[in-house]
């Protein structure tokens, strides 16, 4: 079983890399990029659905915080001098964001409240971000982003791109499964089960729901600068409730509460959203409507159907 | 200090203060009955709008039947996704209608921009509409008629909460679910008609404003943010507080658009409800609770 564990993995490995071989095509190929920094962003907004068991409905605020980040440093005010500080200054404030919105409301708040809080949090972000536009640039957000560069490659197609977004996805995975496996992940898990008895047994409640929505605004600041450094033209928009709406579809449809789900959540969403032959209106609608029907029917997402049936057949292939 | 011009915008601080109040007390209704947040009740009301519009312009139906049709369908379509999508997960956690709420609300939203366009389109010309005036103070009609619907409504509402069989059963599933369910409530009845009604105030909310400015199918979202704003500094499911602070935060509003910066007081307004629910979250008429 171990084993065939392992060779799955390898298969998924080699498609990953051989992704951008296969789809040769330029729009194909942005639209892998842009399905690995979501995937980054449904996990990292699965660590509060599933984990925490809360709503965040705020969190587009730090993915966008972190591009915003970025933009000012590295295109707006041009004051750094290595454009990865400015890569890690993204994911840095977006962890300061969570570590202040996380103390100031897990304190109190769990349920319907924190819900409305974070929804409150992400509306007063995307009114700053849209009308203080002599210090946000309004509309017109901030363009002329930089390229990443490491010695001997500048990350400016989407094939060189998909390879470092794939790395921080893996990095990501490995992340939060660390975390799932150390105290503080468990902790987190007593305190979804039964927070009164998680207290009782000297579980420090406030201090681990705190440091988990801070890791997960922290890669949720680690999708935001991928995602300034690879369209390079960022606007306000990033902080709608769109975004943070596709995150809980990625989420909600590929499964909650696994590592596999909101990755195929968000491949589904990428690639089928751009290439259904309808308006954008219309394919969300579609979106929400399947989202609608998983909820209702499917309440754990398709993914532990899907691995059941891929175990199915593997054993039928290993056979 | 011009008392007149403060007058006037307290004036227009109380026409949106009730716009508010439709909005707000249907939600605070289905929260306090159910322990539900609808997410798409800023959809409701702006389906009351639309439709209005739509039956008015395009299918040349006279003003009257028009807004009761529309009336009637929203509340239909509130029986409807009260069943469909709030009553199937509810028993699973109280937290998951608020997900099939919002992607009730992207549906519905979205689906609305696909048919009308996102474009706000005009049902009347307000400005044609008559003007009261008196002692310097102006008072569009339409605006008026918000008013005294919004006053009506919390009276009704308040007398159907108290004398009524059902407002009864109402607050009997507000105040202990099991209890109510103990003593003969229909519970599941009760809940189709805290939604109902919820879904039909919204919807005259929509369709008031509507008249008095614009319908678009973005209106509902500005409305939902506002709507918890006064949801949550009331205390979650107090009725009669969410009228109260509905004219407060309507005035204060309309102060802070013309005394301080116009662009940033929705910010503020929002900023207020975060410093609320993480000071007060049971509300200012709210007992604190555990």
């Amino acid at each position: 079983m171990l084993q065939r564990r392992y060779v799955a993995l390898i298969v998924l490995g080699a498609l990953a890399i051989a992704a951008p071989f296969i789809l040769t095509n330029v729009f194909l190929r942005r639209l892998l990029v842009f399905f690995v920094i979501y995937s980054i962003l449904a996990l990292s907004l699965d660590i509060i659905m599933a984990y925490m068991g809360q709503y965040s409905f705020g969190h587009q605020a730090p993915f966008g915080l972190a591009a915003y980040t970025v933009g000012f440093l590295a295109a707006r005010w041009r004051v750094v001098p290595y454009q990865w500080l400015s890569f890690g200054a993204g994911i840095g404030v977006a962890a300061l964001f969570g570590l202040a919105v996380g103390s100031l409301t897990l304190r109190w708040t769990r349920g319907v409240y924190l819900a409305i809080i974070t929804y409150g949090i992400g509306v007063i972000l995307c009114q700053l971000f849209f009308k203080a536009s002599h210090f946000t640039g309004g509309e017109r957000g901030i363009a002329y982003i930089p390229f990443l560069t490491l010695p001997g490659v500048t990350f400016d197609t989407p094939f060189s791109f998909y390879y470092l977004a794939l790395g921080f996805l893996v990095l990501t995975i490995y992340i939060i499964m660390r975390w799932l496996r150390s105290p503080s992940g468990r902790a987190v898990i007593a305190i979804r089960e039964n927070e009164a008895l998680a207290n009782s047994t000297g579980i420090y409640s406030y201090r681990h729901y705190v440091m988990a929505f801070t890791l997960a605004s922290a890669l949720a600041g680690l999708a935001g600068s991928l995602f300034a450094y690879f369209i390079t033209h960022i606007t306000p928009a990033l902080f709608t409730l769109d975004y943070v709406v596709m995150m809980i579809i990625m989420v909600v449809f590929g499964g909650t509460g696994t590592i596999g789900g909101p990755i195929i959540g968000s491949a589904i969403y990428t690639f089928l959203l751009r290439l259904l032959p309808v308006g954008m209106d219309m394919r969300l609608v579609i979106f929400g409507v399947i989202v609608l029907v998983t909820i209702i029917f499917l309440p754990r997402g398709i993914y532990p159907r899907l691995e059941a049936v891929l175990i199915r057949r593997g054993r039928a292939l290993f056979k | 200090m011009d008392w007149t011009f403060l007058g006037q915008n307290v004036l227009y601080g109380v026409i949106n203060g009730s716009a508010y109040l439709l909005f707000a007390i249907g939600l605070t209704l289905v929260f306090g009955v159910m322990r539900v947040i609808n997410f798409a009740h800023g959809e409701l009301y702006m389906l009351g709008g639309m439709l209005v519009f739509e039956l008015i312009k395009n299918l040349g139906v006279s003003v009257i039947p028009a807004v009761l049709i529309a009336i009637l369908a929203v509340g239909a379509l509130g029986f409807v996704v009260n069943r469909l999508v709030i009553q199937t997960v509810l028993p699973v956690s109280p937290l998951v209608p608020l997900l099939s709420t919002l992607a009730l609300g992207m549906v519905i939203l979205n689906g609305a921009g696909a048919v009308w366009s996102m474009d706000p389109r005009i049902i009347k010309p307000a400005a044609l509409a008559p003007v009261l005036r008196a002692g310097g103070f102006a008072m569009p009609s339409t605006g008026l008629i918000i008013i005294i619907t919004g006053i009506l409504v919390t009276i009704g509402l308040y007398l159907f909460l108290r004398r009524t069989s059902m407002g009864n059963q109402m607050r009997a599933t507000v105040q202990n679910l099991t209890g109510a369910k103990l003593v003969g409530v229909n519970t599941r009845r009760v809940y189709d008609y805290a939604f109902i009604l919820a879904a039909v105030l919204a919807a005259v909310g929509g369709i008031l404003v509507g008249f008095a400015r614009v319908v678009l199918p973005a209106m509902g979202q500005p409305m939902l943010m506002l709507g918890f704003v006064i949801v949550i500094v009331a205390g979650m499911g107090n009725v009669i507080g969410a009228a109260i602070i509905a004219f407060i935060i309507g005035i204060i509003e309309s102060l802070l658009a013309v005394y301080t910066w116009p662009t940033y007081a929705p910010a503020m307004i929002y900023t207020g409800l975060v410093i609320a629910l993480l000071a007060r979250p049971q509300g200012v008429f709210g007992a604190k609770r555990e």
